[in-house]
């Protein structure tokens, strides 16, 4: 693939199209070029490099807007009818107007010459007017292969049907549905399987370029889906001992689940940076620090008991009997018998009816006296949820994004029955307080810990599987 | 053909030992690698993923000594695989040596034992730990040799610690470890055979012995059939096996001691040394094959981090075709004479905008609305010459993006008319809407259009045809 010559593609459409947005999210590059809400943003052509494997298979070329397309489209026609229409764009742009009040368009042009193909993009949130019939017919006097993409499909005010007809009424019928700011899974691989289509000659180029998307979006989410699957297998495995003392004073105690708490939160900011570095995204981007997933406030809901009550409703347990502080006292060293265990219970927040079978073969084994706080399963669904959902978020995000977006509902992210499987997979590492490892831990791991962790991911990433939204309805 | 050589630095082996190594030190806080990545971008040296980060970490290891340690590692490793041959061999002599000294007499059945238990007690525990789940299997031997490496190449390094920790990670983890620790032990094993062979050998061949069995409770029909069956793989080998009537009575004097000695020789050769180097070329083979297939997993998320990071460095994007900035030569003291009347033009309005926007007047206000074909506008702008109205109102959709072709019009406009508004619609009006169209009027030298706001828009208009 490296010996073979880059396909050169312009990418073109009116301006404030999101030309720029489209390529920053398929070179994967936030800081490409300079998108902003303004007319004419981008004012030169500028090259950049699709990378896949250290060779640059696709090279890209973003174009200032086409903003005079009516002007121009008579002025081209002003240079003789007789003449072919290719002919004439070469005679515009070696004539004096393509150096002055069609400069913008002439580079356009130039580059539509020098190229293989063409993306239009098109911003499906304008209506059909005549100035674009005008570029497409414009684009359509360059010989070349172009490709239209049709930009904000997902917005409310799209009017992808009427561009549809329009583009396929001029000839165009291969199109692309592209949201650049929150692409479909998947559309980028259509988009450069269309573009096989197109170029026939450099389908094998293409297919390479797929085969790498396709490798690395698989790798991107099982890496996602193992960080989120070390992390449930670390939050089911924590315990924390609390001196008798210091667990019948209420202060100490408020202190000691805040501490808890807090440790618990700290390792699921530390996991969703992890999401964040394997997605390639920054937590300081602006843009991403938008996402209603990053935002911080599901973070202080985290330990919300109204949060809490919620998941365990879904857990099928129903109502938590305690004051749900997401910690429960581990029935097994509680006490020997369920009455003090119930009274530890509704003291700490827990789950004790729900809890005491699954802990109950530690029954024997545990020192007395000394108590041990563990975290709710309600609280392990709530995070499983969270991540997924930033999971899903991300990896749906194109790197253009300049507004916030919200991908569907919470709930939306995973039916219950598969959350309540995912806790219950878990439940082994309650029983294995080693299996918690901290950050930057290195001693070897247990083979049955990684066991359960490659389980886990494997239920995630079928979960996130199923959360894909089709490229084509 | 030595573990040595697939350990070389630059190896294969070795670098895919280096970057786990990193990713052990990196897992307490990343290393500072800008410099690194600089360089590697810029001797082009990148290559496809994998070898980014193996190149990467094999420069970040360097700065750690760790290839140095790499390098005492391979010294140390043959240290301790010779003092582990030097070990067996004597313990093998000791063996051999137990057997042909003591006395002219030799117990031949239980000198296969001595020969062989130890053997056949650790080659069914090598096999054991070949097909059971638990990680460690991999033979007593290779473990020793491990921790004996470790031991000689101890100075301190906490770095050193860490290059330990990951080889037995990487061992562990791609099932290597069988076959190097079973290559290992299976090959001192057959070394020690060969020893013990020769040392029988030596002891049969220039010293007369008189082999014989001896028991309390076995009769001696357990001796000839352990025999026979012993003697079956040996036999089909070539070597002689002792007939019944020596077997039964070795001590008579038409005993076969040549036949006695040559079943223990063949037993040794055929249950010892044979399975030992069989299986030390199977393992040196399979070990082999593994290395030269290691991978690094990139769907880790620490690999896919680094990954991530490498495409946000890829070379920056390169102007082409710069900007050559353009503006017509606006004309002073275009403002026309006032004229009387009023204009409303709506400019590239979607279908669903009703028309006209405002309760204006209708008689006194000239309307018109056009999608913006060459024809119509040209059509507008000639009404306009002719109309020269005081107060010309544009009708705009909001969340549109303005464009040159707009200015175009609007400038050709603004030649027949005293005074100009702009108005913005849509399903609702933004205030980003506002301010976009508000700067490019700036950006455009249009500055003597003002933005007028819906609900002044029809009294804007009034003011004019009225006035």
């Amino acid at each position: 693939m490296a010996e073979a010559p880059s396909i050169q593609i312009a990418v073109v459409g009116h301006t404030n199209a999101g030309k720029t947005s489209l390529l920053r999210t398929l070179t994967r590059q936030a800081s490409f070029g300079e998108v902003a809400d303004r007319p004419g943003t981008t004012r030169h052509v500028e090259r950049i490099a699709l990378r896949v494997d250290g060779a640059s298979p696709v090279v890209f070329y973003d174009t200032p807007g086409l903003e005079d397309s009516t002007a121009l489209l008579d002025y081209l026609q002003g240079l003789g009818q007789s003449t072919a229409r290719l002919e004439r764009v070469q005679a515009f742009l070696a004539g004096p107007e393509a150096r002055q009040s069609f400069e913008q368009e002439a580079k356009v042009l130039r580059k539509m010459l020098e190229v293989d193909a063409a993306l239009y993009v098109i911003d499906c949130r304008e209506p059909v007017l005549p100035k674009f019939r005008c570029e497409i017919e414009i684009l359509a006097s360059c010989a070349r292969p172009v490709m239209p993409v049709l930009n904000f499909v997902r917005h409310g005010a799209s009017r992808e049907a009427e561009w549809q007809a329009v583009l396929s009424a001029s000839g165009l019928h291969a199109q692309v549905r592209f949201d650049a700011v929150a692409p479909f899974i998947g559309s980028e691989q259509q988009l450069y399987h269309d573009l096989a289509t197109l170029l026939p000659r450099q389908r094998e180029v293409l297919a390479g370029v797929l085969y790498y998307l396709d490798r690395e979006a698989a790798e991107r989410r099982a890496a996602s889906c193992r960080l989120m699957a070390e992390l449930l297998v670390d939050l089911a495995a924590l315990r924390r001992p609390i001196a008798p003392e210091a667990f019948t004073d209420v202060t100490q105690r408020r202190q000691f689940v805040a501490d808890v708490q807090a440790l618990a939160l700290a390792r699921v900011r530390l996991c969703t940076d992890g999401l964040l570095q394997v997605y390639g995204f920054r937590r300081e981007e602006a843009d991403v620090a938008a996402l209603p997933w990053l935002d911080g406030r599901w973070q202080d809901d985290l330990f919300n008991p109204e949060t809490l009550k919620q998941a365990g409703k879904r857990l099928g347990q129903g109502a938590a009997i305690g004051a749900s502080l997401g910690l429960i006292a581990d029935i097994a060293v509680a006490g020997v018998s369920l009455g003090a265990g119930a009274v530890v219970g509704g003291a700490v927040g827990g789950m004790v009816t729900q809890g005491w079978r699954q802990f109950g073969h530690k029954l024997v084994n545990k020192i007395r006296g000394v108590q041990e706080l563990t975290l709710e399963n309600e609280l392990l669904l709530v995070v499983a949820t969270h991540l997924l959902g930033v999971q899903r978020a991300l990896a749906q995000r194109g790197h253009a994004a300049a507004q916030k977006i919200v991908v569907g509902g919470e709930k939306a992210v995973a039916s219950d029955a598969a959350l309540r499987q995912l806790v219950t997979l878990a439940q082994p590492a309650r029983s294995h307080p080693r299996w918690e490892r901290r950050p930057g831990e290195r001693g070897a791991e247990s083979s049955q810990r990684r066991a359960l962790v490659d389980t886990l991911a494997e239920r995630l990433a079928a979960l996130a599987d199923a959360a894909h939204i089709p490229a084509r309805p | 053909m030595t573990s040595n050589e697939e350990a070389a630095p630059g190896s294969r082996a070795a670098r895919v030992l280096m970057a786990e190594t990193v990713r052990l030190v990196e897992s307490q806080g990343p290393l500072d690698d800008a410099q690194l990545l600089r360089a590697m971008a810029a001797s082009h040296s990148e290559g496809g993923r994998d070898d980014w980060l193996l190149a990467r970490a094999w420069g970040l290891g360097r700065r750690l000594a760790l290839d140095v340690q790499l390098q005492r590692w391979r010294g140390a490793a043959m240290a301790a695989l010779l003092v582990l041959v030097g070990v067996v061999v004597l313990g093998a002599l000791a063996a051999a040596g137990a057997v042909v000294h003591s006395g002219r007499t030799v117990n031949a059945v239980a000198a296969f034992f001595s020969l062989l238990g130890l053997h056949g007690l650790t080659l069914a525990l090598w096999l054991i730990g070949l097909v059971a789940p638990w990680p460690s299997s991999g033979g007593v031997l290779g473990r020793l040799w491990l921790e004996g490496v470790s031991r000689v190449s101890k100075d301190g390094n906490a770095n050193a610690a860490s290059l330990l920790q990951a080889s037995v990670a990487l061992l562990r983890r791609e099932r290597l470890a069988p076959w190097l620790f079973g290559w290992i032990s299976h090959t001192v094993w057959a070394l020690s055979f060969v020893v013990m062979l020769a040392v029988l050998w030596f002891a049969f061949s220039f010293q007369a012995y008189r082999l014989t069995w001896e028991t309390t409770i076995l009769g001696p029909d357990f001796f000839v059939r352990f025999v026979r069956a012993t003697g079956w793989l040996p036999g089909w080998l070539g070597f002689p096996v002792p007939d019944t009537a020596t077997l039964r009575d070795p001590g008579a004097a038409s005993a076969d001691q040549r036949a006695w000695a040559w079943w223990l020789i063949g037993c040794v050769a055929a249950y010892g040394l044979l399975p030992r180097t069989v299986l030390a070329l199977a393992c040196a083979w399979r070990w082999r094959r593994r290395v030269r297939a290691l991978r690094l997993d990139t769907a880790d998320p620490y690999y896919r981090a680094l990954l991530a990071r490498r495409d946000a460095l890829q070379p920056a994007a390169v102007v082409v075709d710069a900007e050559t900035p353009w503006q017509p030569a606006t004309r002073p003291g275009a403002i026309p004479v006032a004229g009387t009347g009023a204009a409303l033009v709506g400019f590239e309005l979607p279908p669903e905008v009703p028309w006209p926007p405002l309760m204006a007047d209708q008689a006194a206000v000239w309307s018109r609305r056009i999608a913006g074909t060459s024809q119509e506008r040209s059509e507008v702008l000639d009404a306009l010459r002719q109309l020269r109205p005081a107060r010309l109102l544009l009708v705009c959709h909001a969340p549109s993006s303005p464009d040159r072709g707009t200015a175009r019009f609007v400038r050709e406009a603004l030649e027949s008319a005293a005074s100009c508004g702009l108005l913005l619609v849509g399903t609702a009006v933004a205030a980003e809407d506002a301010a976009r169209w508000s700067d490019w009027l700036r950006m455009m030298d249009l500055a003597r259009i003002t933005l007028v706001a819906a609900p002044s828009a029809a009294a804007w208009l009034e003011e004019a045809a009225h006035g």
